[in-house]
């Protein structure tokens, strides 16, 4: 009967295997998804996306859902908590992954229903190919050094100049499409004038290209623009976006930060110098730390110094320095490599291969400066408000600091050296008994003293028992302490500031012989504040401190002390600048030493001779007047802070320490032994970068066509949206390394000599529909102006453009209601002169929380952080200010008195206007409409001229009354701050009747001009004038 | 094509793409979330697909179920009112005022500006039941005593910051970070404006001060810039550059503009840049806005009775005048009105400052006129679409100021991120409740807490969106108001 | 006749070959993960009997009924039935043993699908014996099997369908069904609604949390893992892993070992797409076992803390909340597919449009998944001759929103189509006493009526608009009296009036 048996076995299975077949056949339909599927799967191009986009939420660098996340290939290829393989290479029915997102059981299912929709049956066919051909990891594109690119063969064509066009019209034929001719040529400068100098060219600029009819001229003019000091300041001012350059701090109060403008100033000179944006990268990030740095080294260091910084009542300065410190990061990360790194700081990145640990070791890099959110934005460097001056000075700020450091060093050794007696058996009594009391407490053998309460103001008088030595006295050591010595490195206590200290000896019968002060040596080459031996100030740690800090005292004659004898401290611990946590010396220890070297030691002569050097040179640096630039400045080794990670972000929640690196996924750093932070500038620009490059070029890009190749420039990561002519961007980036040395000059002059720049812009209603952002660039850029531009142009065609450079921020006319900053300490806006008001948009004070209204109703950010690039808005409020801001308006009636003024009959003078605002000549049908326009305002002039004279007079009044009350309010603040310092109220201040209408307020105008006046504000609103 | 052969064919594509919509209903956003989630999409947080108009991206679109309210307004109290001396009634502190404060209450608290041990401090003011709802209120808003009954407390607000901006931005972007989008900008960006001749979003101020964290608390961040809020005076220029120049009276204005439009049709012709359409258009709805905005903005017009009402004076700026400014501007459809009245803050640092004569000051300039907002609002039949909401970015603590240790000149308390008060009348929400508990100092939230997030997705909830499903892509992330933290609409309050 | 055809002898051995699937029974108990892998295809292949026994015993009584007009071969058909009913039983059997499925339901399932399997097996056996000519009766003998098969085959699929779809699946949605709560209902609610103190610990605290979080699995009719929770014993006792429920040791209590599992650990209970247990939830539970899982006591009695006690007012809170709301939160959270939304709206869909183009912005659906319009104009002054634009779809609109509009009654006749129109905003409009006489409003809720020039005269008028529930009439000729008497006209309408009075202003 064996026969049956296998006969019914093999009809049970034959059986199952139908049954199963049936249950399938619902599936059947996935099989023709397959059908057209690519050859070759690929990582990056298909497989990524599907994850990033459906995945990455729970499978990601946030949660590791199951163990498994798909940001790295070891944590997406192996086997999760299930311990199912996620992904067995070749073999996709055994990935467990598969099973997961095909399942139709809502259990199981991959993404859960209620986190999102099933992958489509072409996804799992993509997933299911990927694996079965082999499961090939890519890194991302991005994170890939680019390689070089052999240009595209095109046959036939003369359209191209440059590899640029091979590139783009290569593109353009696969999609079926034709490039546009060549604009016009007054077009085309226009275009380009206003690209690299961001104003339009003048009438003469634009006869002489007219006239010039050689093969180069366009090329010439490109090289006349790039050699214009236009040129420095059109682009600084792409930059300060990045650089989050801005007058003010933000934040809470938004005070001013007067000074920083020299690094404005410093951007724009090394746009005009072409500094190649390596060392234009260097000299930001890591100026101070080059050898033989220059002032200008330090003033670049301002690019961090632009964080926002927090003045307002009970903030800690040790949070808002942390803040700071992460916005350096976030900003690194998103200018050079385009990257968003903010989300890391609590987390693993939830889809680009950074992970959470690497965050705070690159946070490591910029952790050591000695800046802190203080209200004083120490450190600071002096520089002379001159720039010529200080060219001339550049040299000397190392030399001086290289003194100061080793002439630091000598005492510091002394130090050391020294044998110290401390103090034990102290007494202690302050002003504040009753809100504090002093403890003591020994530690190794070393009486300390501690305080516990939160009082401030304090006044210490510390008694105690005169050391027993043989050799009289010479100095003091007062020695500060963190709470927690371990911790402190990472989680400092709070800072302190020795106002006055006073030293008594009092001998057995009670005389008291105070003890005077010559000299204090600290334990920091490069102090924020400097000592005062007469007073004893000089010690302080305004910031927090991580370590033990200690100064020396130097007695000016030396002091015998009999036994018996006491010594007296008097510590004044000087006022709580408005902080939650208390300037004071919380835990300290106080020593005596009887060594005399320490009067020996200012006595050698290298010390004073090196002294006496010193001095010269600082005579030499503080020549010319002085400003004070807040700027990065390392801190000494001995000092060093310590990174740990942030848990969840949480900054008192410390975890590992994190020494300075470099992510993993990234080139490695180079390794040449400088300071760390100055190793990383060179590592942002080092030749392996794989997105530095990439994404200067795409900035550039964005620039000039208004889209960049990449077009999310906050992100060229795995969910940024992908180049659209990737080889070009990798051609580009590479010539930009290698052939161009980084020249930024070159790079732009590149582009715009390419076809592909130069075309006309005209569209059409199919391409509008087949490629709306002109990607493709199948025809010439056509871009809205920046508020900066419009405003400068307005200005350019109005023949009133001050083009006087650098210095200090101006304040042209706001319209009525403009200026609201969110504090008072952002000040008032007090109006420049004419002239002032009317220099370049970059010159104009920037004020966060206040930022004048032309450019933010244009799109411009406030610069509290890194913007990268600026969404253009078409909204009913940019008519408002083309139309009737008064300082726009004041340059375009200067613009219609031009025309006015121009020789000829009307036809003509419209004309010209209408050239110098296009560079192009008036199509007739245009010029009717405008004479026409002419015809209708003489006509109605007459009626309106009273009603005009009324309102003219009331605005007059208005500002007038206006300019008086901003003085009477000056006039207040300043009577009560002499209240407040129980000083006189001073008399010479300005009387508000001194303002009075001036003749030019008188109402002159005559139907002639309002004619012009209204016709240069239409050519001023035309759309072909916003744009470019 | 011309342009005037361009308007229709936008208006075709237009039209094929609401044809599209009307065939889809939510469109493809909801393609597969209805026909295979239905339920757990709403959980789900499956973005919103919002088809704005391209040439209008304010015009007003439907909710996405039934709204109880249309319209927000939204008085804020800047600085942090002290909920201890107006609404929050606590006999107990009363009785352990002047001891000092259990060291219990500080572990763990971040002050502003309190040091040391302060000492505890009693109400500092007379409080009484009112209404059917014998809600507990302050001597000092007699007026708004009288309509407890249309009012709903939460008495249990908390937020995580203790610092004016940053508590100030969770209140209005959800984060304590620059660069969030307001509340009203993404109101806006859901439901757009219903009235095209004025902004959807307006912003008045009072006080004679910005909120610290300034413009970034109407900002659009990452959404569209148009729907950022727009500042508006109530005195002056009402919006920045709304004035004609004194040169220019609007018949040549009108003239140059039609000049100006021909001109850009030209233009148009030449390059087909459909930019230039919507520039056009916007240059039509500014001059509009020329007209709309003043007449919106001026209430010189309102009869005397609506004057005693509010206790307005046309032309100087009061709380009073932005309080009859709102209902205005609602009555003509802006969607989200913000006011903000300045100098709360009260420390005890100065008389101004002071719990005392300086909050006694504030509570009789906004008691009156927003009273007579909610009355002025019922008796026209509007307050069953509007919202109104008064709150601040925290509260205050029932200990007495101690800065630097030393006690401040006057009476004063610290701020208090643990609890704060916030009311709210009108559409969708149950009138004559109290919601939430403090504890018996006042101090933390003991019941029921309602954090800003929540108070977000609530409010979010009666205009008719889920908080979880209105999020726009930035960064890789889908951004929404109420963060990443889970939010809940406070379904106890609802009507 | 029919069976007189000879027939060829092998016709038995369909039988045993229909029988052969229970060589699967070789998996029974437990072989593996085999068995569960097999068990899972028993919810497709029950199908097949269902479908093809059915079919064929409609082909018999065809047969039957034309008397023999229509021949159909039922033989293949009926093998068919037979041997995918076997294996639909064995496979169910696996499926059991496999998931540890157990429960008065599952086990009458069981054994209803086991009759199925013999009835169909019997009725085969019966079609193949007529060789033999036994007896006449034979052929009725086998349609009767077949038939009778069928009704077994019914209720057994309704259990399988009960066990997966839960029990009231087939009645919740009954048109005749009252939705009067039943009576565990009742007990529940009135059990969580009781003081906290006077609360039993267990029947008013425990079990409703687990009724609302676990029961649908682990109920003594049908529960996985071998748990029943709805039982005190049940959880004492425990699953297949370990005792769910240890007095005085939650760390041991398996089932909240399972309840603290991450989210996304497979093991983690409730799974993770079902309702997540509350912190609160969690903290009563664990209270109670804390206190040593008594199966009853009051509350009071264990002297429990302000947070407990609060945990339990706000859980008992949700709790009946979420009874009563639970179905309109249906409603709220159903959201119709894209077909019916455009099914819905379809019949406007086209008027509509040309409407949004005419009146940008004005006209709009209700909400996105609304078939109902809007129409609100707040720039935008209507006139009579715009309003009869509106007329294609007047059967749709429930709101006009027409603030200063210039309306006269000669509109009226356009809106009195609009039967569902619910919220009718005139103020500030010129609309007078005619205008509301000549209205004719079935489900009018709001009526403003602000500033308008309607006087007491509209009184019958407004009156007789019952289903009014808010009118607003101030700024308007009426006064405090004809307002009194309009209200008592309308007393579920809330009426707003203030006139315009001057206050002697008071400070």
């Amino acid at each position: 009967m064996r026969w049956r048996r296998h006969f019914i076995l093999s009809v049970a299975v034959c059986y199952l295997i139908s049954v199963a077949v049936l249950s399938l056949s619902g599936c059947g339909s996935k099989h023709s998804a397959k059908q057209e599927l690519p050859d070759i799967v690929g990582f990056n191009d298909h497989v990524r996306p599907i994850l990033a986009q459906n995945c990455s939420a729970c499978h990601g660098g946030v949660k590791k859902s199951g163990g498994i996340s798909w940001v790295f290939e070891e944590e997406a290829i192996t086997t999760g908590t299930s311990g199912k393989p996620s992904i067995v290479p070749g073999d996709a029915d055994a990935s467990y992954i598969i099973e997961k997102v095909t399942s139709t059981d809502p259990a199981v299912r991959m993404p859960p229903p209620e986190h999102g929709p099933a992958l489509t049956e072409r996804q799992v066919a993509l997933l299911e190919k990927w694996i079965e051909q082999g499961a090939h990891w890519e890194e991302h594109w991005a994170f890939m050094a680019p390689e070089p690119v052999k240009t595209p063969e095109i046959n036939a064509e003369t359209w191209s100049r440059n590899e640029i066009d091979l590139f783009i019209l290569d593109r353009l034929q696969q999609e079926g499409l034709s490039p546009n001719p060549q604009a016009q040529k007054g077009t085309l400068l226009r275009r380009v004038t206003l690209d690299l100098t961001g104003v339009p060219p003048t009438k003469a600029e634009l006869d002489a290209f007219l006239a010039d009819t050689s093969d180069d001229a366009y090329e010439k003019v490109v090289d006349r623009l790039l050699q214009s000091p236009h040129f420095g300041e059109r682009w600084a001012s792409m930059w300060l976006d990045l650089a989050r350059y801005a007058d003010s701090k933000g934040l809470g109060q938004d005070g001013r930060r007067p000074t920083i403008y020299k690094y404005r100033d410093w951007v724009i000179q090394a746009f005009n110098q072409d500094m190649p944006f390596d060392e234009f990268t260097i000299k930001q990030i890591a100026g101070d730390l080059l050898p033989n740095a220059t002032l200008d080294d330090y003033v670049a260091t301002a690019f961090h110094r632009n964080t926002s910084s927090d003045d307002e009542g009970g903030t800690s300065d040790e949070e808002f320095r942390i803040v700071a410190q992460m916005d350096r990061v976030n900003t690194t990360w998103q200018v050079w490599h385009g990257t968003t790194m903010a989300c890391v700081q609590c987390h693993s990145h939830p889809y680009d291969p950074l992970r959470h640990d690497e965050y705070f070791q690159f946070m490591d890099f910029f952790n050591n400066t000695q800046d802190g959110d203080l209200a004083a934005e120490y450190p600071h460097i002096k520089v002379p408000k001159d720039p010529e001056l200080q060219q001339k000075l550049n040299p000397l700020i190392s030399q001086k600091r290289e003194l100061q450091e080793s002439l630091w060093r000598i005492t510091a050794k002394l130090t050391a050296e020294t044998k110290w007696h401390w103090l034990s058996e102290m007494q202690s009594n302050t002003n504040r008994d009753n809100q504090l009391q002093y403890n003591f407490q020994k530690v190794n053998g070393r009486e300390e003293f501690l305080f516990d309460g939160t009082p401030t103001r304090v006044h210490q008088t510390i008694t105690a028992p005169a050391p027993e030595v043989q050799h009289p006295l010479h100095a003091l050591r007062l020695e500060v302490r963190p709470d927690d010595l371990e911790s402190a490195p990472a989680a400092a206590s709070p800072g302190f500031r020795l106002d006055q200290i006073k030293i008594t000896l009092i001998s057995q019968d009670g005389t008291q012989t105070p003890i005077d002060i010559d000299a204090i040596f600290r334990d920091e080459p490069f102090p924020f504040l400097w000592a005062n031996p007469s007073g004893g100030t000089g010690f302080s740690a305004l910031n927090y401190i991580f370590h033990d800090r200690w100064a020396v005292f130097r007695f000016k004659e030396a002091v015998t002390v009999e036994p018996g004898d006491q010594i007296k401290i008097f510590l004044n611990h000087g006022a709580n600048v408005g902080r939650k946590d208390l300037l004071l010396i919380r835990r300290g220890a106080i020593a005596l030493t009887g060594d005399a070297r320490w009067r020996a030691v200012t006595q050698q002569e290298d010390y004073v001779a090196q002294n006496q050097k010193l001095k010269e040179l600082h005579q030499q640096l503080s020549q010319g007047d002085q400003i004070s630039v807040p700027v990065m400045v390392e801190r000494p080794e001995h000092l060093r802070r310590v990174t740990k990670t942030f848990v969840r972000g949480n900054w008192t929640d410390l975890g590992e320490v994190q020494p300075a690196a470099v992510p993993a996924s990234f080139h490695s750093l180079p390794d040449t032994g400088e300071p760390k932070r100055l190793q990383m500038a060179r590592w942002l620009v080092d030749d392996h970068n794989p997105l530095a490059a990439r994404v200067l070029v795409s900035r550039f890009w964005e620039q000039l066509f208004g889209i960049g190749i990449v077009e999310t420039l906050e992100d060229f990561g795995s969910v940024g949206l992908p180049p659209s002519h990737p080889e070009l961007l990798d051609y580009m980036a590479l010539k930009l390394m290698h052939d161009f040395d980084w020249s930024m000059k070159s790079l732009l002059r590149y582009i715009v000599t390419s076809a592909a720049y130069r075309q006309d812009n005209t569209s059409t209603p199919e391409l509008n529909a087949l490629d709306p952002k002109n990607r493709l660039l199948s025809r010439g850029p056509r871009v809205r102006l920046t508020g900066e531009m419009i405003r400068d142009q307005v200005l350019a065609l109005g023949g009133v453009l001050n083009t006087k450079m650098y210095g200090p921020a101006v304040m042209p006319q706001q319209p009525e209601g403009g200026w609201t900053p969110s504090h008072g300490s952002a000040g008032d806006w007090v109006e420049s002169s004419q002239a002032d008001s009317d220099r370049r948009s970059i010159y104009v004070h920037w004020q966060r929380s206040s930022v004048y209204p032309v450019f933010t109703a244009f799109d411009a950010p406030a610069r509290e952080l890194c913007s990268d690039r600026r969404i253009q808005s078409n909204t009913p409020l940019q008519p408002l200010f083309t139309l009737n801001d008064p300082a726009l308006f004041q340059a375009s009636q200067a613009f219609g008195e031009r025309m006015l003024q121009h020789e000829g009959d009307l036809a003509t003078q419209i004309s010209y206007g209408y050239e110098l605002a296009t560079c192009k000549t008036i199509p007739e049908i245009k010029l009717q409409k405008l004479i026409q326009l002419h015809g209708e305002v003489m006509k109605m002039y007459p009626e309106n001229e009273a009603a005009m004279r009324a309102a003219w007079d009331q605005e007059v009044e208005r500002r007038v009354e206006e300019k008086r009350y901003l003085i009477r309010k000056q006039n207040n603040q300043k009577k009560a701050r002499a209240r407040q310092k129980k000083q006189p109220e001073p008399t010479d201040l300005p009387d508000p009747m001194s303002i009075q209408r001036s003749p030019e307020d008188e109402f002159d105008y005559s139907a002639e001009r309002a004619a012009f006046d209204n016709i240069a504000t239409v050519i001023l609103n035309m759309d072909t004038v916003l744009n470019k | 094509m011309n342009l005037f052969e361009e308007v229709p064919y936008r208006k075709l594509q237009q039209t094929t793409r609401r044809h599209f919509l009307a065939q889809c209903g939510t469109g493809l956003g909801a393609l597969w979330t209805g026909s295979m989630l239905g339920s757990s999409a709403q959980a789900a947080g499956i973005p919103y697909d919002l088809h704005h108009d391209p040439s209008n991206p304010l015009s007003a679109l439907p909710p996405q179920f039934t709204a109880k309210a249309k319209n927000i307004i939204f008085l804020h109290m800047v600085g942090g009112p002290s909920q201890l001396e107006m609404f929050d009634y606590r006999p107990e502190l009363k009785k352990v005022d002047g001891k000092p404060c259990p060291p219990s209450m500080l572990e763990g608290q971040n002050f502003a500006f309190i040091q040391g041990t302060p000492m505890m401090m009693g109400p500092q003011a007379d409080f009484q039941q009112y209404g059917q709802s014998g809600a507990w209120v302050s001597e000092h808003l007699p007026h708004f005593s009288k309509i407890v009954d249309d009012v709903c407390f939460i008495k249990s607000m908390k937020t995580d910051q203790f610092n004016h901006g940053p508590a100030q931005l969770v209140v209005h972007t959800g984060g304590a970070r620059l660069g969030g989008a307001s509340a009203g900008a993404w109101v806006t960006y859901g439901l757009g404006s219903e009235n095209q001749n004025l902004p959807g979003y307006m912003v008045l101020l009072s006080g004679g001060r910005l909120p610290r964290a300034g413009k970034n608390l109407w900002g659009s961040g990452y959404l569209p810039s148009v729907y950022q809020g727009v500042l508006c005076r109530s005195a002056g220029d009402p919006i920045l550059n709304v004035k004609n120049p004194a040169l220019v009276p609007s018949d040549l204005r009108r003239a140059a503009l039609d000049t100006l439009n021909q001109l850009n049709e030209e233009e148009y012709t030449q390059s087909q840049d459909p930019e230039i359409t919507t520039r056009i258009a916007q240059y039509e709805m500014a001059y509009r806005m020329q007209t709309s905005v003043p007449e919106a903005m001026d209430i010189s017009d309102e009869p005397e009775s609506i004057h005693q009402l509010y206790g307005t004076q046309p032309g100087k700026v009061s709380f009073a005048n932005n309080c009859l400014l709102a209902r205005k501007l609602v009555e003509r459809g802006v969607r989200y009105v913000q006011l903000f009245d300045w100098g709360w803050d009260m420390h005890g640092t100065n008389e101004g400052e002071s719990l005392t004569t300086g909050l006694q000051r504030k509570c009789r300039q906004i008691d009156r006129p927003m009273t007579a907002l909610i009355k002025d609002l019922k008796q026209r039949g509007m307050l069953e679409d509007t919202l109104v909401i008064w709150g601040s970015e925290f509260g205050r603590t029932p200990m007495k100021e101690n800065r630097g240790g030393q006690d401040t000149k006057f009476l004063g308390r610290d701020h208090n991120p643990g609890s704060c008060t916030f009311w709210m009348a009108g559409a969708g929400v149950k009138p004559g409740i109290v919601h939430g508990e403090t504890d018996p100092m006042g101090y933390q939230v003991t019941e029921n807490p309602v954090w800003m997030r929540d108070f977000h997705a609530t409010m979010l909830h009666l205009l008719g969106m889920n908080h979880n499903r209105l999020s726009f892509p930035y960064q890789g992330l889908n951004q929404k108001l109420t963060g990443v933290k889970s939010a809940s609409v406070v379904k106890d309050i609802l009507s | 006749m029919y069976f007189e055809r000879k027939q060829p002898l092998s016709q038995l051995w369909q039988v045993p070959l229909a029988c052969s699937p229970l060589v699967l029974l070789a998996f029974y108990p437990e072989v593996g993960d085999w068995t569960t892998f097999f068990g899972r295809f028993h919810p497709v292949v029950l199908h097949l009997p269902i479908g093809i026994l059915l079919l064929t015993t409609l082909m018999e009584v065809l047969q039957v009924l034309s008397g023999g007009q229509w021949k159909f071969s039922t033989r293949l058909p009926l093998f068919l039935g037979a041997i995918s009913a076997v294996a639909a039983m064995v496979l169910g059997i696996l499926l059991m043993s496999g998931e540890k499925m157990e429960g008065a339901l599952i086990e009458s399932h069981f054994n209803w699908g086991i009759a199925t399997a013999v009835g169909a097996v019997l009725a085969l056996t019966l079609r193949c014996l007529p060789q033999y000519n036994i007896t006449a009766a034979l052929p009725a003998c086998y349609r009767g099997t077949l038939i009778l098969t069928c009704g077994i085959l019914t209720w057994a699929s309704h259990q399988g369908a009960s066990i997966t779809h839960g029990e009231t699946y087939l009645t919740d949605h009954i048109p005749w069904k009252s939705d009067a709560p039943s009576a565990e209902e009742v007990e529940l609610a009135s059990g969580l609604s009781l003081e906290t103190g006077e609360k039993d610990i267990y029947q008013h605290v425990v079990v409703p949390i687990f009724q609302s979080k676990c029961y649908d699995c682990h109920m003594t009719t049908k529960f996985k893992g071998e748990l029943v929770m709805d039982t005190y014993e049940g959880l004492i006792k425990g699953g297949s892993t370990d005792a769910a429920i240890i007095p005085n040791d939650v760390e041991y209590s398996y089932a909240m070992e399972r309840i603290h599992l991450p989210l996304d650990d497979e093991e983690h209970m409730p799974p993770a797409n079902e309702p997540q247990m509350s912190a609160e939830e969690i903290q009563l539970i664990e209270w109670w076992i804390n206190h040593g899982a008594p199966p009853e006591g009051k509350v009071a009695s264990f002297h429990p803390d302000t947070s407990v006690t609060t945990a339990i007012e706000s859980v008992s809170q949700t709790l009946l909340l979420e009874m009563e709301t639970a179905p309109t939160a249906e409603i709220e959270y159903k959201e119709p597919t894209v077909e019916e939304i455009a099914e819905s709206r379809a019949p406007l869909a086209n008027a509509m449009l040309t409407l949004q183009d005419q009146y940008t912005g004005l006209v709009r659906y209700r909400h996105a998944m609304s078939n109902q319009i809007i129409v609100s104009s707040y720039n935008h002054q209507w006139t009579d001759q715009e309003i009869l634009d509106l007329q294609p779809i007047v059967a749709k609109v429930t709101e006009l929103i027409l603030p200063r509009s210039q309306l006269t009654a000669a509109s009226t006749e356009v809106i009195n189509q609009m039967i569902t129109l619910e919220v009718l905003d005139l103020r500030d409009t010129t609309t007078d006493d005619r205008f509301v006489q000549a209205l004719n409003l079935p489900s009018l809720q709001r009526l403003n009526l602000f500033q308008t020039q309607v006087t007491p005269a509209a009184i019958d008028a407004l009156a007789s608009m019952s289903s009014l529930r808010s009118l607003t009439l101030s700024y308007t000729e009426f006064d405090q009296a004809s307002i009194a008497q309009l209200q008592q006209r309308l007393p579920d309408c809330e009426i707003h009036f203030e006139a315009p009075v001057l206050q002697a202003s008071s400070p």
